[in-house]
């Protein structure tokens, strides 16, 4: 092969699935490749040895084996059935070229064989794969960050079927109907072709059902009319801005005149979630801990996207608790290769907010090691060592600092068995000290990420039934709600504190949401519930009437809302490259921001106000 | 056909042992037969113009390909010193080819190359008189006999399907660019003699799908 087929070389190149290969390895590719011409309805793929197929030029349709239409493939797409490592997740396809084409053909043993030389290409091609999944085109910069292309896509490019549309006359039950039918939340209103209005789930709910109308209403007395509605060229990051100001999740999007589909608020969040996706899949195909590094580098941008998004916090919490979980797999997946297959069961706990996934970037590691009964530290105590300092150090190299307080399974203390660990909490329950205290909001907030789960159900079960029954222990846990308390409110921009002193920023952390985590794990553990998670802990709460309904409503939403201002000051602080903080400067809140957060803090004191009184903590502590 | 393998046992006779009269010793596919299993170089010649007698050749490009499928593996490009041309009087070729000098072959060496790799195959070009033309002095040169080959021109075969239709060639239309778009074949930019031969190979592919016989055309059919 000769370097002057330049023609061929810059294709392929500039294909998505070789982005980024070796220049020594771009000629042995060329070299492997032969082409076809295929004229117009022949069948495809051409009866060839295994291969990959790239369009060079022409039209393919490929059909499942029910002769469904599956995919196109144009210039610049690949196809392959048959070289992927995981062929099993593929549906044999088969079909015909739709117009003369032209037709690179790379036979399966000279991909590998490149992969091999170069094996995150072999991830780039997943990683497409996954992208048409996602029915996602995230663009990839050099440097393999990935970018939002909220900013550069059009909205018109989010629509993948058209808006169900029914007349004006519609009945709201046939209209349900068809949204049942069509698994939509809303559905258009159009009087002929003209578009008139728009009925969502909400709607049905709230001008139909709660005002008690028949549902034989048409569709008109409860649609929603003057309506607004987005060009298809409208940049998408527009349409999250307009829903956000509107507080709507739906909006008609239109080319030339006529709705071509809607647009939910969720289709944007999980455009943005793609990149969260992704970047679990690729740490999934790591080898290295290099490469975990690598990839973790993303993570504050993942966080300020998905906070760009207008996730919510429980959500986001969930992605990258997610992310990290995967994360921590894969280091101790890279431990046991390093160190071999452990000798004894064990399970790897989060403790903290990965447990309660809580976390942001900038969150410390906590974590615990639980070990079969049997572990014997003469005899397995060097493995589980290295095993944790390896996890320890890896997540640390990875932008999770130690914790201060070494709440880390690196430290001897708390790697254990399950005898030990349940003795340990009979010891925190029974004799409550101002040590356990400390310790509780790490290690009563636990989840299991590897090995042998049962052994965390065993502990957690005996842990759960021996806290609710100790009420001197329920007392010392509302003690300590007690011990953070959120501030009296704001005066112009100067912070009231308790001791009447003010500061220029506060920690929204310690005097927000530390607090009603507190409020929550206390009502959770009275109770028996096994929930970790904040707002799970708190409906829970409320359905085993632990805790008020209206009471558990406002806290959740207090929680929400000092998250929302938390991840917003993160993004900022991500954005200017700066530490990921909790310290916020109330000068820098909108008057309408501060006087929500003094309700906030008002719902936080009122409850620490009633622990106080029932369970007389104030004696305790 | 027999006649022309008739010649090439004479023309093998004529000569002494070198790349040309191995070349004519080896066998040519049978042309009462299908193109399918036949094996073609496609060559492309960049010269300093179009007379053979006054002119040179800077470089050879081929690649080899079936009735089917293009090998790029099998693509050489050769850049030929200017020193060993046959003829040396045009004064442009040594501002075009100074700097190349130093990467250039030896004429005869690269013709002992294409002879070898031409073995058994049959001779794909566009507007293949000119690259005959050129081999045949460049065989006369260097070894001392005439070149002959089984040939498929592209530009005959497109110009024998207008013909069929009774057509006559407008302006430009037979060239090579053009006749590629006339198949959606896609436009190189690059022109250098390696691509020029794999554009010829493409566009044959093409011509031989769209015949109504595709891989069953006898090459008979389509030999110049």
């Amino acid at each position: 092969m000769d370097i002057e087929l330049l023609e061929i070389r810059d294709f392929i190149e500039g294909l998505p699935t070789f982005r980024g290969i070796r220049a020594d390895l771009l000629p042995q590719l060329v070299s492997q490749i032969a082409i076809r011409y295929l004229r117009r309805g022949s069948a495809f793929p051409p009866a060839e040895g295994a291969s990959l197929y790239i369009l060079r030029q022409g039209a393919v349709e490929l059909r499942n084996e029910e002769g469904v239409l599956r995919r196109k493939l144009a210039e610049a797409d690949c196809f392959c059935d048959r070289c992927d490592t995981r062929p099993e997740t593929l549906l044999p396809l088969s079909g015909h070229c739709s117009e003369d084409t032209l037709l690179y053909l790379l036979p399966c043993e000279a991909l590998e064989s490149i992969y091999q030389q170069q094996p995150e290409l072999r991830e780039n091609r997943q990683r497409n794969r996954s992208e048409r999944l996602q029915h996602a085109t995230l663009e990839f910069t050099p440097d393999g960050v990935r970018q939002s292309t909220l900013m550069q896509l059009s909205v018109g490019h989010l629509i993948d079927r058209p808006a169900t549309m029914v007349s004006i006359d519609t009945t709201v039950q046939q209209a349900a109907q068809r949204m049942n039918d069509e698994e939509v939340s809303a559905i258009v209103v159009g009087d002929r072709e003209r578009l008139v209005g728009i009925v969502t789930d909400k709607d049905l709910r709230m001008r139909l059902l709660a005002v008690g109308l028949s549902a034989q209403t048409p569709v008109r007395n409860i649609m929603t009319e003057r309506l607004q509605t987005l060009d298809a060229e409208t940049p998408a990051f527009e349409a999250l801005l307009m829903m956000a100001r509107l507080n709507i999740h739906h909006l008609p999007v239109m080319r030339d005149g006529r709705v071509i589909g809607l647009l939910t608020h969720g289709d944007l969040v999980r455009y943005e979630s793609a990149n969260a996706v992704y970047l679990i899949e690729e740490m999934r195909r790591s080898h290295t801990l290099q490469q975990l590094i690598e990839l973790s580098r993303h993570l504050p941008e993942v966080q300020r996207h998905l906070v760009a998004g207008n996730i919510n916090s429980y959500h986001l919490g969930w992605t990258l608790a997610a992310i990290v979980d995967t994360l921590t797999r894969q280091l101790l997946s890279l431990a046991e290769k390093k160190l071999g297959a452990p000798p004894i069961p064990y399970c790897w706990l989060a403790s903290g907010s990965l447990a309660r996934r809580e976390l942001t970037v900038g969150s410390d590691q906590d974590h615990a090691l639980l070990l079969d009964n049997c572990y014997d530290e003469s005899l397995h105590g060097e493995y589980f060592k290295a095993l944790s300092e390896f996890v320890t150090d890896g997540l640390e190299q990875c932008g999770f600092a130690r914790c201060p307080g070494e709440v880390m399974a690196s430290n001897p203390q708390w790697r254990q068995s399950l005898r030990q660990w349940q003795q340990t909490f009979n010891g925190w329950i029974e004799s409550p000290d101002a040590r356990a205290m400390m310790l509780v909001s790490n290690f009563f907030d636990l989840r299991p990420l590897g090995g042998a789960q049962e052994l965390f159900e065993q502990l957690q079960q005996s842990m759960l039934h021996t806290a609710r029954h100790n009420q001197i222990f329920i007392a010392h846990l509302a003690a300590n709600a007690l011990q953070h308390r959120p501030p009296l409110g704001f005066f112009r921009n100067f912070l009231l504190e308790h001791g009447g002193e003010h500061a220029n920023s506060f920690d929204l952390k310690l005097r927000g949401t530390i607090p009603i985590i507190d409020i929550a794990r206390l009502h959770a553990l009275s109770a028996g519930l096994s929930q970790v998670n904040t707002l799970d802990r708190l409906k829970a709460a409320a359905r085993a009437t632990v805790m008020s309904a209206q009471g558990a409503n406002d806290l959740q939403q207090a929680y929400e809302f000092i998250n929302t201002l938390r991840l917003r000051h993160q993004s900022d602080r991500i954005l200017a490259a700066e530490p990921a903080d909790n310290y916020l400067d109330p000068a820098s809140l909108s008057p309408l921001d501060r006087d929500h957060l003094k309700e906030c803090f008002a719902v936080i004191g009122d409850f620490q106000k009633t622990l106080e009184q029932r369970y007389q903590s104030g004696r305790i502590g | 056909m027999l006649l022309h393998s008739l010649r090439r046992r004479w023309l093998a006779s004529r000569l002494s042992d070198n790349p040309l009269k191995a070349f004519y010793q080896i066998a040519m596919p049978q042309t009462g037969n299908g193109v399918d299993g036949v094996e073609f170089l496609s060559l492309d010649l960049e010269t300093t113009g179009f007379d053979s007698r006054h002119e040179t050749i800077l470089s050879v490009g081929w690649v080899v390909l079936d009735s089917r499928r293009i090998l790029l593996g099998s693509g050489e490009h050769h850049l030929i010193k200017p020193s060993s041309a046959i003829n040396e009087s045009s004064a442009v070729i040594h501002a075009i080819t100074d700097d190349m000098a130093a990467g250039g072959e030896e004429l005869c060496e690269v013709m002992a190359r294409l002879l070898q790799v031409l073995q058994g195959r049959v001779l794909l070009a566009h507007n293949a008189v000119i690259e005959r033309r050129f081999l045949d002095r460049a065989c006369r040169h260097c070894f001392g006999g005439p070149f002959r080959s089984l040939t498929v021109d592209t530009l005959q075969l497109a110009l024998r399907r207008l013909r069929q239709r009774d057509q006559q060639p407008r302006g430009g239309e037979l060239r090579l660019g053009a006749l590629r778009e006339e198949y959606g074949l896609p436009r190189y930019r690059a022109h250098n003699a390696l691509t020029d031969a794999l554009a010829t190979a493409e566009l044959f592919l093409a011509q031989l799908a769209h015949r109504a016989k595709g891989g069953d055309t006898a090459l008979r059919e389509i030999l110049s």
